[in-house]
């Protein structure tokens, strides 16, 4: 084997090396944490003291903040999404299709900090206004915003999945007399739907894992919010904004790794189910 | 022909339009606004009195050194890994394994790769909070992209050049360098611009691993902190009521610009590939 | 029939992917510097055997072969066999033509700088040298720099034999050569193999009767992976022994 080939193969397997690295490194910073706190109330307490004395470190709220605004971005975001994806695979001529997936492409290269800053500026006070609440860094803001940022990831994949359905199957469709919206609907999108499920499921990954958005526009109450329209913060948010103030080895800093933790375990069992899914229906191709 | 529409389907082009609308209006709004805050000044002067006047060069050259160390890591591992899952990886377990890998990598949130770097380069490594920290972390985050990118451009090449190569007494490594990667070329390099300005954009990783908003001087080594704009947007939005509103617009419109300038020319670079290629 | 000295030999030769068994116990002396024809219906194996003899059968996955494949008195399956050797002494011409996406001049060279040729004096001389073996010479010579792909099929095929024949190869493996061409350039394809057999050994699998009584000197029919009959192709062609053969000849099958 030339040598050449011998770095490669170590290099595609720094891919799996990365992979456990990451659960790693996280994991011996956040030890400490979980040595000293054995019991469940981490997840299910709602107090996040972290300077009193004694400290407490409970992430209940900043789950809840996380599933409601992924739910948020997950339910506006997908119809919009899958819609768009049957257009550019089923309906519109190939060139306008070519296109709009290339600005599809770049959309998903406007940073999150971005989206965020406008989220701030321009929806948060609309929301505010729309619904006359005190102040528009809610949840429903940040989910709105997410809803936006995940069509890129759910368009592409699900247009994809789309356009792999294989061309004889709508043929045979219109062969037997059926128009294409019938087509559509009966024949690709239910073919389709394994890469369509995996689709939504890396768009929920994603939206789990969006930071710079919630931060600067969920708004940051500490506690279990009672509805989406009110000011909360997400697992995401908790760790960035705080892990910079935090002093090196305190209880503090080992429970923020503790909750990346967390993140880290939720988005991992979203994305293996996704990757399942794929990977599986590649095996079956 | 022209394509007509029903009235259902066209119910389904105004649900593209609604995908479309909101990025392509916020990209337009954030230059608009800020084009009353861009100056020569204002990019290629030094911050003073923490930013409020002066310019943000050193983000702006931060950015850029960061994308230098990053790509400078991440291009030749990833597309290692990504040759190798294409051309070598035998059809077993592991490789299963590692594109199972590969897809829940590209969905780590950036914040836990945030966590990683600073857990390991920070601290483990004692790069400190530095250029090169934030560097590494990228690297790692924008990893599984490049290997994407160079497996899929790979996959892109006809089955049949590899065949004739290796019918004519080449190895599968003489295969691969002298025709199979030839021929993916532009398909990785545009898969990794791509990538490189998704690194453009991060803020939560480099918030965590070495960030610095006010830094009146250039990076003078990797081990030094940085500026960088992405983080000085958010800083500059969030934690300073003093800042002048057109100033934050400007810098906002100064990242944004620069990644998409990645963008754009990556998309139009593979279109005028795809055209001029023959197979 | 004078017998020559035979240059490709299988012995026993099975071959399975998976647990399907694609070529089921065939033997057969192949003479030098002739050209022998394997024919069969598709679907009946008549690939395999052919790219087993440059190994080519190894890329895919779960290939197990039974038996001896022998060239000049060699198993090319036993161990310590180099297989890049192998395929410069075995050269292969593909069903569809396969230029890479470089010039005329560089397709050709591919295969000598593989083997560390790099004076330009001496790659001249062997493009030249191939691409008039070839018969592509006087089309070409004018633009060796344009793109392989801006050559017809029928071009493109006859650069491809160039560039086999550039490694200097002692038998040429072809897999069906003219099935993507239409009926001017596979009369040039097949005039050119006539060429080539004063010097090489060719192996020829082709689904058209017509141009294996045309060009070939034996001929192999393949049924379903069993070697049903092989012989002089006169033979095959007007007293078949097999019954099966005179069937599928006749056009009862296939």
């Amino acid at each position: 084997m030339p040598y050449q080939q011998k770095l490669v193969t170590v290099a595609g397997y720094t891919v799996l090396l990365l992979t456990a690295a990451i659960f790693l490194f996280v994991a011996a910073q956040a030890w400490p944490f979980f040595r000293d706190q054995v019991d469940l109330s981490f997840f299910t307490g709602d107090r996040w003291l972290p300077v009193s004395s004694p400290p407490s470190f409970q992430i209940r709220g900043f789950l809840v903040s996380s599933f409601m605004i992924t739910s948020m971005a997950i339910v506006v975001g997908c119809p919009i999404g899958i819609l768009s994806a049957v257009c550019l695979a089923e309906l519109l001529p190939r060139q306008a299709s070519i296109l709009l997936r290339s600005v599809f492409e770049m959309t998903a290269g406007i940073p999150s900090v971005v989206w965020g800053f406008l989220g701030l500026t321009v929806i948060a006070p609309f929301v505010a206004r729309v619904f006359n609440l005190n102040t528009g860094l809610t949840g429903f803001s940040a989910g709105l915003v997410l809803s936006v940022m995940i069509l890129p990831t759910l368009v592409s994949l699900a247009d994809e999945a789309l356009r792999a359905v294989p061309r004889e199957y709508a043929e045979a469709s219109y062969a037997l007399g059926a128009t294409r919206w019938q087509t559509i609907w009966r024949v690709i999108v239910p073919a389709a739907r394994g890469g369509i499920v995996a689709a939504v499921l890396l768009a929920m990954g994603r939206a789990i894992g969006e930071t710079m958005t919630v931060l600067m526009v969920a708004g940051g109450r500490l506690t279990t919010p009672g509805s989406i329209f009110e000011p909360m913060r997400p697992i995401t948010a908790l760790i960035a904004a705080e892990v910079t103030n935090a002093a090196r080895h305190s209880e503090q800093y080992h429970a923020l790794f503790a909750a990346g933790l967390v993140l880290f375990s939720i988005t991992l069992a979203v994305n293996a189910i996704a990757a399942a899914v794929i990977v599986g229906k590649k095996a079956e191709a | 022909m022209r394509q007509s529409y029903t009235l259902p389907e066209l119910f389904l082009l105004s649900a593209l339009g609604l995908a479309l609308l909101p990025p392509l209006a916020a990209v337009l709004y954030i230059f608009v606004r800020a084009a009353a805050g861009i100056s020569l000044e204002f990019i290629f002067a030094m911050p003073a009195q923490r930013g409020i006047t002066g310019g943000i060069l050193p983000a702006i050259l931060g950015t850029l050194w960061l994308l230098f160390g990053t790509s400078l890591v991440v291009l030749p591992l990833g597309v290692g890994a990504g040759v190798y899952l294409a051309e070598f990886a035998p059809r077993n377990r592991l490789k299963h394994l590692l594109e199972v890998a590969l897809i829940n990598l590209a969905g780590v949130p950036s914040v836990v790769f945030g966590l990683f770097g600073y857990s390991l380069f920070v601290l483990t490594l004692g790069f400190g909070s530095s250029l090169l920290s934030a560097s590494l972390t990228l690297a790692a985050m924008t990893l599984p992209l490049v290997v994407t990118a160079t497996r899929e451009a790979l996959h892109s090449v006809p089955g049949s050049f590899r065949e004739a190569s290796l019918a004519l007494g080449a190895t599968r490594w003489q295969t691969v360098s002298t025709v199979t990667l030839p021929c993916a070329r532009s398909g990785i390099l545009t898969g990794t611009l791509l990538a490189m300005s998704r690194a453009a954009g991060d803020t939560a990783t480099i918030l965590i691993t070495g960030a610095a908003f006010f830094l009146p001087r250039l990076p003078t080594s990797f081990t030094s902190r940085f500026m960088a704009l992405p983080y000085h947007l958010y800083i500059s939005a969030t934690q300073l009521p003093g800042m002048p509103a057109e100033r934050i617009w400007a810098t906002a419109g100064v990242l944004l610009f620069i990644v998409l300038i990645m963008q754009v020319s990556a998309t139009l670079w593979r279109e005028r590939e795809r055209r001029l290629k023959k197979w | 029939m004078v017998e020559s000295k035979h240059k490709v030999g299988f012995r026993d030769v099975s071959i399975f992917y998976g647990r399907l068994q694609v070529v089921k116990h065939v033997s057969a002396e192949i003479p030098e510097k002739e050209i022998t024809a394997i024919i069969g219906p598709s679907g009946s194996g008549k690939s395999t055997p052919l790219r087993s003899l440059n190994r080519m059968n190894d890329h895919i996955g779960g290939m197990r072969i039974t038996g001896e494949a022998i060239i000049d008195d060699q198993n090319i399956y036993a161990a310590g066999v180099d297989v890049v050797r192998l395929r410069r002494k075995v050269g292969m011409v593909f069903q569809r033509p396969n230029p890479f996406p470089k010039s005329i001049y560089e397709n050709v060279a591919y295969g000598p700088k593989l083997q560390g040729l790099r004076t330009k004096a001496d790659l001249d001389i062997i493009v030249e040298n191939s691409l008039r073996q070839a018969a592509l010479w006087d089309e070409v010579k004018d633009r060796l720099h344009a793109s392989g792909f801006d050559l017809s099929g029928g071009q493109q095929q006859r650069l491809c034999i160039a560039r086999s024949l550039a490694v200097g190869p002692e038998v040429l493996l072809m897999d069906e050569p003219a099935s993507a061409l239409d009926p001017a350039a596979t009369a040039k394809i097949e005039e050119l193999m006539l060429m080539l057999k004063r010097t090489l050994t060719l192996i020829v699998v082709t689904h058209n009767m017509q141009q294996a009584a045309r060009v070939s000197d034996r001929t192999a029919f393949l049924l379903g992976g069993e070697l049903a009959e092989y012989d002089v192709t006169r033979k095959i062609f007007t007293a078949p022994q097999d019954k099966r053969t005179d069937d599928y000849i006749s056009g009862k099958m296939g």
